[in-house]
C-alpha cells in the first residue's frame, strides 16, 4: 500500500509541469471566428473581419465584425474587445479576401503570416476571392441561406465536387505562391441576386490579380489539372453537317467516365513546347437531335473531341496572352528541361507565354444511354 | 507475542491436508475414553446449551453393546438415520460382526476434534460402548435449493443450469460435462471458522502444473476466519488487487466453467457460494461468452468486435466529449460543433462537471436498480429516464448532448458478458475524465497509454494477463477479436500454458469429402 501511494504520489507530482488547465477554454466560452476576412479601406488600411457563431437562444445565429488593423493578430486583439467570449481562430474554415485587397496590396501574402506562424491556427481553412467590398458579404443575410460559414462551405465544396470551381486550401496556396513552376488560383465568389460562386480567379507569381476563369473554363482547368475529382459533363453542339437538323436541335451533353491527360514537353527554337493529350471516356446523357449514334459513332465522337479542343485551345491562349500558368506546365518543364528552365524560373508566366501548347483530344462513347 | 505463538503460532501458516481438523479453537486433539457415559459427559461439554445437538442412545442389537447416536438435527437427512442407521442398529442381527449400518460412507475417528467438525458439518457420530474409536457416516442434509437457470449470465442457447451453494452439487455437474479420468479435483479447507470446502479442478493431462502450484500456494497460505463468497477468495488470491481490472473469471455457469478447464485453466469451487473461479483469465476471456461458441462463427465475430469497441466507446466517450468540448474543439466538424455549441450554450456547468454529474447519477440509478426489490425497481427506471433524463434538460441543467453521452455510455457497458469487467470499466471511465479535464485530448491519450501499459504488466497467476496480444501469439488470435469456426481451433489457447496443446482434428474435409 505504502509502496502503491508513493508510486501515485511521483506520477501526480510529475503531472505538474505539463502545461494543465490554464488553456481550457470551454466551447460556449469562446468566440469561435469561422470565417475571417481581409479588406481595404480607402486609405488603403487593412481590415480585419470575422464570423462567430452565436451559442444562446438568440434569435441571430452568429455575428459579423470588423475592425481597421495593421496585421491580423492585432485585428484580433481588437476583435476580442467585442466579443462576449475569449476571441480565437482555432477554427477558421474560410478565409475571404476582397478583389481590392489582392490587387491594390503589394505582396498581400504576407498577412497570411499568423496562419502558419503560430502553430494553433489552422491551414486547412478555404481562401476565397470576393469580387466587392466584404461589407457586402458579412453582414450579408440571405434568407434562404444557412448561416455564412456553412454557406460558405457548402457552395466551396458542392462548385468544387463538380469541378466547377477550385477549393484552394491556405496551405496549398502557400505552396501556390512558392512554386516557380505554377500560379495561384483562388475560388471566386460575388454576390448579385444571391452569393455566388463566379469561377476562378488567377493570380501572377507575385500574388497580384489577373484575370478569372468561368465556370466552364474552371472545368477544363481541372481537366488539364488531373484534379477532376467525379465525372465532369461537357454539353456540346455537334456540326449541323453530321446531325442533319436545324441549329437548335445539334446539342449534346456527355459525361465522363474517365479522364486521362498526357502532357509531354520538349524544348525547342527558344521556347519551350508542351504537347497535351487529353482522352475521354465518357457516356452520353443527353442528345437533342435525331442522329442515329450507333452509325455515326465514330464521327459524333470527333465532332466532340473537336469542340472541346477548340475550348481547350482557347484556355491555354487566355492563358498565355495573360501570362499566367495555373496549370503547372513549369512544374513539367522543370522536371524535363531543368537547364532551360533554370533561366527562366524567376518568370516562368513570361516564358510560358511564349510556349508552343499543343492540344489533341479524343472523345470514346463508352455508353449511348437507354434509349435509341 | 511469545504467549501467541505458544498456542497458535503454528496456525497463522494453515496449510492443511484434505479432511484435515479444525484448528479454529487450538484444542489439542483429546482421545475417546472407552467409558460412553464420560464420552457423553465430555460431549455435553463441548456442545453446552445447543438445542439442536441430538443424542440418541440405543441399544445395538448384533452386539449388544449401548451406543449414542450423535447429530445436529437441521444439518442432516432424518430419513437416512431413521432408516439407515438406527433401525438397523435396533433391528438387524448381524452376523458378520460388522456394524449394521446402512450409509455409504463411514469413517473411523479417534478424537474429539474430528468429532466437532463431523458434527457441525452435518454428519452423524456412533460412539459405542467399550470403544476409544467413533463412526462418522455422511448423512449430510442442510436447507438447499434445486439448480435454477442463472441470473447474471444469461444464456440464449446454453444450458439453463447455474451452479448452486452446495460444492458436491457443484462438482456432479462439472462431471456431467467431463466423465473423463484426467478430471481431477483438489480439496482445500480454507478458514479457521468457517472451514469452508474449496476445490480446484482441471484436467490434469492439459493443464499446467506450475499454474496449479501457483494456485494451490496461494489458496493454501490463507489465514482466515471465514470465506462466505467466491468473491472473498477472487480478492485473497489475485495477483495485483490494486488493479481495476479483474484477473480471475467468477462464473455461475457449469457450462463456462468446463469449457475453460477444457482449455487447461482452472476452476476454483467454494463451498456454499454459487459461483465458481476461473484463471488464468486474460484480458481478452471476459469478451467471451459461451453463447459465442453456440452462434454461427460469423455473427459471434461481429458480436465479439461490438464487445471490444462498447469497451473503448465506455471507458472514453465522456472522456473524449470533456476534452473536445473544453479544450480541442478544432477537432469536431463544424456543423456538429454548431450544434453542440447551441446546447452547451445554456448549460451553467463546465463540461467536466456537467459530465460528473450525469456519470454519477447514473451509477446511483444502476446501483439503485441492483439492490431494489423488482417492483420498486421500476420506478427507478422511470425517475431515472422521464425525471432525470427529460427534466433535467427542460430546466437547462445539462445539454442534451450530454445525455446522450451517457446514455450511449450506459448501453456500452450493458453489452460486455461480465460484471467485474463493466466494474472495472466504470473506475477507469472517471479516471480518464478526470485526465481529459485536466489536459484535454492529450489527457485522454495519456490516461489511455497509462491504461495499455498496466494491462501490458498485470498477471493472472502468474501469466501475462494480455495475452495473445501482449505478448503475441497469434495463433491465440482465433479465438479473440474474431471468433473463428470451430474447426480452425485445433489447439487450445496458449495463453493458460497447457501441457497438451491438441484440441481437435481436422472436423472439415477440404473439396466434396
Amino acid at each position: 500500500m505504502k509502496r502503491i501511494a508513493r508510486k501515485l504520489g511521483v506520477a501526480l507530482l510529475s503531472l505538474g509541469p505539463l502545461t494543465g488547465c490554464y488553456d481550457r477554454v470551454d466551447l460556449e466560452d469562446a468566440s469561435l471566428s469561422l470565417v475571417a476576412g481581409v479588406d481595404i479601406t480607402e486609405d488603403h488600411r487593412t481590415m480585419s473581419y470575422t464570423s462567430i457563431p452565436v451559442f444562446s437562444k438568440a434569435e441571430k445565429k452568429s455575428q459579423e465584425l470588423k475592425v481597421v488593423a495593421n496585421t491580423q493578430r492585432q485585428g484580433r486583439g481588437k476583435l476580442d474587445a467585442f466579443t462576449v467570449g475569449s476571441f480565437n481562430g482555432r477554427k477558421i474554415k474560410v478565409i475571404a479576401l476582397s478583389k481590392r485587397f489582392v490587387q491594390e496590396t503589394p505582396d498581400w501574402f504576407r498577412y497570411m503570416d499568423i496562419y502558419f506562424r503560430d502553430g494553433r491556427n489552422p491551414i486547412t481553412p478555404r481562401v476565397i476571392l470576393f469580387d466587392g467590398k466584404l461589407d457586402q458579404l458579412f453582414f450579408y443575410h440571405s434568407p434562404s441561406q444557412p448561416m455564412l460559414p456553412l454557406m460558405l462551405m457548402g457552395m466551396i465544396k458542392s462548385a468544387s465536387d463538380r469541378s466547377e470551381s477550385v477549393a484552394t486550401t491556405l496551405q496549398e496556396l502557400h505552396r501556390q505562391m512558392n512554386e516557380e513552376g505554377q500560379t495561384p488560383f483562388l475560388t471566386q465568389m460575388s454576390i448579385k441576386q444571391d452569393a455566388m460562386i463566379d469561377g476562378t480567379s488567377l493570380l501572377d507569381h507575385q500574388g497580384r490579380y489577373v484575370d478569372m476563369l468561368s465556370m466552364p473554363e474552371t472545368v477544363l482547368l481541372r481537366v488539364l489539372q488531373k484534379k477532376t475529382g467525379e465525372s465532369v459533363g461537357f454539353t456540346l453542339r455537334l456540326p449541323p453537317g453530321l446531325t442533319g437538323s436545324s441549329g437548335e436541335a445539334d446539342w449534346v451533353s456527355i459525361s465522363t467516365e474517365r479522364v486521362k491527360v498526357k502532357i509531354g514537353s520538349a524544348y525547342a527554337g527558344g521556347r519551350f513546347k508542351f504537347s497535351v493529350h487529353v482522352r475521354f471516356s465518357a457516356s452520353v446523357v443527353e442528345k437533342l437531335s435525331s442522329l442515329d449514334l450507333d452509325d455515326h459513332q465514330r464521327e459524333a465522337e470527333l465532332a466532340c473531341a473537336e469542340e472541346l479542343r477548340d475550348k481547350f485551345e482557347a484556355l491555354i491562349g487566355k492563358l498565355q496572352q495573360k501570362k499566367v500558368d495555373p496549370v503547372g506546365f513549369g512544374i513539367y518543364a522543370r522536371a524535363y528541361h531543368y537547364q532551360r528552365f533554370k533561366q527562366v524560373k524567376d518568370n516562368w508566366g513570361e516564358a510560358f507565354g511564349q510556349a508552343d501548347v499543343q492540344i489533341r483530344v479524343s472523345v470514346a462513347f463508352a455508353d449511348e444511354g437507354s434509349v435509341k | 507475542m511469545r504467549i501467541l505463538s505458544l498456542f497458535g503460532g503454528k496456525s497463522r501458516r494453515n496449510v492443511r491436508r484434505p479432511g484435515g481438523s479444525s484448528g479454529g479453537h487450538a484444542l489439542p486433539d483429546e482421545p475417546f475414553a472407552t467409558d460412553l457415559r464420560s464420552n457423553l459427559d465430555k460431549l455435553g461439554k463441548l456442545f453446552p446449551d445447543t438445542l439442536d445437538l441430538t443424542v440418541r442412545r440405543l441399544q445395538i442389537r448384533a452386539t449388544g453393546e449401548d451406543a449414542a447416536l450423535v447429530y445436529i438435527d437441521g444439518l442432516t437427512d432424518k430419513i437416512d438415520i431413521h432408516t439407515g442407521i438406527i433401525r438397523p442398529l435396533l433391528m438387524e442381527t448381524g452376523a458378520s460382526g460388522e456394524l449394521p449400518i446402512e450409509i455409504g460412507r463411514m469413517v473411523r475417528i479417534y478424537g474429539w476434534n474430528d468429532l466437532t467438525v463431523a458434527v457441525l458439518k452435518g454428519s452423524s457420530v456412533l460412539l459405542v460402548e467399550g470403544s476409544d474409536e467413533a463412526i462418522v457416516m455422511r448423512t449430510g442434509g442442510w436447507p438447499q435449493r434445486d439448480p435454477t437457470d442463472p441470473k447474471m449470465e444469461t444464456s440464449l442457447r446454453g444450458a439453463q443450469m447455474g451452479f448452486v451453494e452446495t460444492i458436491e452439487q457443484n462438482v456432479a455437474m462439472i462431471r456431467r460435462y467431463l466423465p473423463d479420468r484426467e478430471l481431477k479435483f483438489k480439496n482445500f479447507n480454507v478458514g479457521r471458522r468457517g472451514n469452508t470446502q474449496v476445490s480446484i479442478a482441471y484436467l490434469e493431462d492439459v493443464a499446467n502444473p506450475d499454474i496449479l502450484r501457483e494456485l494451490e500456494d496461494r489458496i493454501g497460505r490463507l489465514d482466515i476466519d471465514l470465506i462466505i463468497n467466491t468473491g472473498e477468495l477472487a480478492e485473497l488470491i489475485e495477483d495485483n488487487p490494486y488493479s481495476p481490472f479483474p484477473q480471475l473469471i467468477i462464473t455461475e455457469r457449469p457450462d463456462a466453467a468446463v469449457s475453460q478447464i477444457a482449455q487447461g485453466r482452472f476452476a476454483v469451487l467454494v463451498d456454499r457460494s454459487p459461483t465458481v473461479l476461473i484463471g488464468p483469465a486474460s484480458f481478452v476471456s471476459f469478451f467471451q461468452n459461451i453463447d459465442d461458441y453456440s452462434t454461427r462463427w460469423s455473427i459471434a465475430t461481429f458480436i465479439r468486435m461490438l464487445r471490444f469497441l462498447a469497451f473503448f466507446i465506455s471507458i472514453s466517450l465522456p472522456a473524449f466529449y470533456i476534452a473536445v468540448t473544453s479544450f480541442n474543439f478544432e477537432l469536431v466538424p463544424i456543423k456538429l460543433l454548431i450544434t453542440i455549441g447551441t446546447y452547451r450554450g445554456t448549460v451553467p456547468f463546465a463540461p467536466f462537471i456537467e459530465a460528473a454529474f450525469m456519470e454519477l447519477t447514473l451509477e446511483m440509478i444502476r446501483e439503485a436498480g441492483v439492490r431494489l426489490p423488482s417492483p420498486i425497481g421500476q420506478t427507478v427506471g422511470i425517475v431515472g429516464g422521464i425525471v432525470i433524463g427529460q427534466a433535467i434538460v427542460q430546466a437547462g441543467l445539462i445539454s442534451n448532448i450530454m445525455v446522450v453521452v451517457v446514455a450511449f455510455t450506459a448501453i456500452s457497458s450493458f453489452i460486455l458478458p461480465n460484471l467485474d469487467m463493466v466494474a472495472a470499466v466504470r473506475i477507469i471511465r472517471f479516471s480518464l475524465m478526470a485526465a481529459a479535464s485536466l489536459f484535454g485530448i492529450f489527457g485522454l491519450l495519456l490516461g489511455l497509454m497509462i491504461l495499455v501499459g498496466h494491462m501490458i504488466s498485470l498477471e493472472t497467476l502468474g501469466t501475462p494477463f494480455s495475452t495473445p496480444f501482449a505478448p503475441m501469439r497469434f495463433s491465440d488470435w482465433r479465438d479473440t477479436v474474431v471468433r473463428s469456426p470451430l474447426w480452425k481451433l485445433t489447439r487450445r489457447p496458449l495463453g493458460a500454458h497447457p501441457v497438451q496443446t491438441r484440441r481437435q482434428g481436422d472436423n472439415r474435409r477440404k473439396g466434396d469429402g
